[in-house]
């Protein structure tokens, strides 16, 4: 009677403290998932080698600070677009860093290119 | 009275035997201590092992360099990057490379206490002459460095069309012909080409007060990891070709003319649509400097300093760095 009595007491306060650590657990892990995959960042495959040699050309301009060079970058990012030697994501996404490019943000943009050539490369 | 004796002392063992096992969880948890521990002293293990491999890499540039100086005191020039008669009947029409096309690393042989392998090359026949063939594969550890896995074979050297041509020392160092890649043209002298401004090129015999950039501020030699292509001690054949090792690593990496089997260049270039490429660029050339080192590759310079030249490096301050006559004003790297 008296150990029935101690192990229902046991199991009575044992539940919610189960249940506590379940969530934080489950809280923790949550957490160190969002941490982990927030870092990454989601890059679009190349195709072709295509995208490769813009990306070095975007990457040559942003280090010469030279917008002119720039420009005709993006219009042989137009051109390839248009003879569909680049996917609708690799296209966004060159757009998107010479857009980082043009508005003066250099450093970002060589950086942003390097990543996503490291992303498809070796 | 014995048996009684025994029992007693059997339940005691047993009782004690009881007392000092371990628990599966308690077992469990010693096990994930020391994995836990494990995993976290392993990397730093690597990364020093990494660090020493990396610094013997650099030492062994440092001596190359220096036997640079050293031949340039003897001889009055730097060594060229291969020796190639280019007037000679079979030369290669596409490149004009010619016999007998030894290297700047086998010309170094007698600065860096290779004087024994020195003497027993003809240097007066081509460096792939049946001749030579034996003492060619030597396998050199001044030119290998220890960070670049796959540097125990010797390379086959092959043409466009993937036939061998022979087999040569290998070599994961390279020297810097500076922003142009003259290697596919069809020209006897790379010197009056734009932006061949490197110090080391074909036949080039470059004087080090022909450095005007200053010493300190040209590359001379660098990494070449045989991941991303073969390179060699001994020097080039001419009409063979280098292409990648690693075509599912590097799928946009093209081929490239004999030369860069000895050579590297750091753009911009008219054949490569005037790009820059430093060291372990993504875009992977075999014509750039490449390096297994985590976040960038080890270079020398011409004062004799080798220094490590991050990933990240900007493409202009590369370019500057690499020509020896270029008059740029080299930023922060």
């Amino acid at each position: 009677m008296n150990t029935e009595y101690v192990t229902n007491e046991f199991r009575m306060s044992s539940q919610p403290s189960r249940r506590r650590l379940l969530t934080t657990a489950g809280v923790t892990l949550l957490l160190i998932a969002v941490t982990t995959l927030g870092g990454c960042e989601r890059m679009p495959t190349m195709t072709s080698g295509e995208t490769m040699r813009l990306l070095t050309a975007i990457r040559t301009a942003c280090s010469a600070r030279s917008s002119e060079h720039l420009e005709e970058v993006r219009q042989k990012v137009e051109d390839a677009r248009q003879d569909q030697r680049l996917s609708d994501t690799e296209y966004e996404k060159l757009i998107e860093i010479i857009a980082i490019a043009s508005a003066g943000e250099w450093e970002a943009a060589e950086q942003a290119c390097f990543r996503f050539q490291k992303a498809n490369s070796g | 009275m014995p048996s009684l004796f025994l029992e007693k002392q059997k339940s005691n063992l047993l009782r004690r035997h009881g007392r000092r096992g371990f628990t599966l969880v308690e077992l469990l948890v010693v096990i994930a201590i020391i994995g836990v521990m494990v995993g976290l002293l392993l990397p730093a293990v690597q990364a020093a092992r990494e660090a020493s491999r990396r610094m013997q890499c650099s030492n062994q540039l440092k001596q190359q360099i220096l036997a640079m100086h050293n031949y340039h005191d003897t001889l009055g020039s730097l060594p060229s990057a291969y020796i190639s008669d280019s007037f000679h009947p079979n030369r290669d029409p596409a490149t004009f490379d010619g016999p007998s096309g030894w290297g700047w690393s086998a010309l170094l042989l007698p600065y860096i206490e290779g004087n024994a392998l020195h003497d027993n090359l003809r240097f007066d026949l081509p460096c792939w002459a049946p001749e030579n063939a034996a003492m060619v594969t030597t396998r050199l550890p001044v030119y290998l460095c220890p960070s670049a896995t796959m540097s125990d074979s010797p390379v086959i050297v092959r043409d466009g069309s993937r036939a061998e041509l022979a087999t040569f020392g290998r070599s994961t160092y390279v020297g810097n012909a500076g922003h142009e890649e003259p290697w596919g043209s069809a020209i006897t002298d790379w010197r009056p080409v734009p932006g061949v401004n490197g110090p080391m090129i074909r036949n080039g015999r470059v004087k080090l007060r022909d450095v005007i950039d200053g010493l300190s501020n040209t590359v001379f030699l660098g990494e070449h990891h045989p991941l991303l292509s073969d390179k060699t001690w001994v020097g080039i054949i001419p009409g063979a070709e280098v292409c990648t090792n690693s075509p599912q690593r590097f799928p946009f990496t093209e081929c490239e003319s004999a030369a860069t089997y000895m050579l590297v260049h750091s753009g911009p270039a008219a054949a490569e649509g005037f790009v820059v490429h430093p060291p372990n660029a993504p875009e992977a050339h075999v014509c750039q400097m490449y390096a297994s080192h985590p976040g960038g590759c080890n270079v020398a310079f011409g004062d004799g300093s080798v220094r490590f030249i991050g990933e990240y490096v900007q493409a202009q301050v590369w370019a500057a760095l690499s020509s020896m006559n270029g008059g740029e004003v080299v930023g922060e790297y």
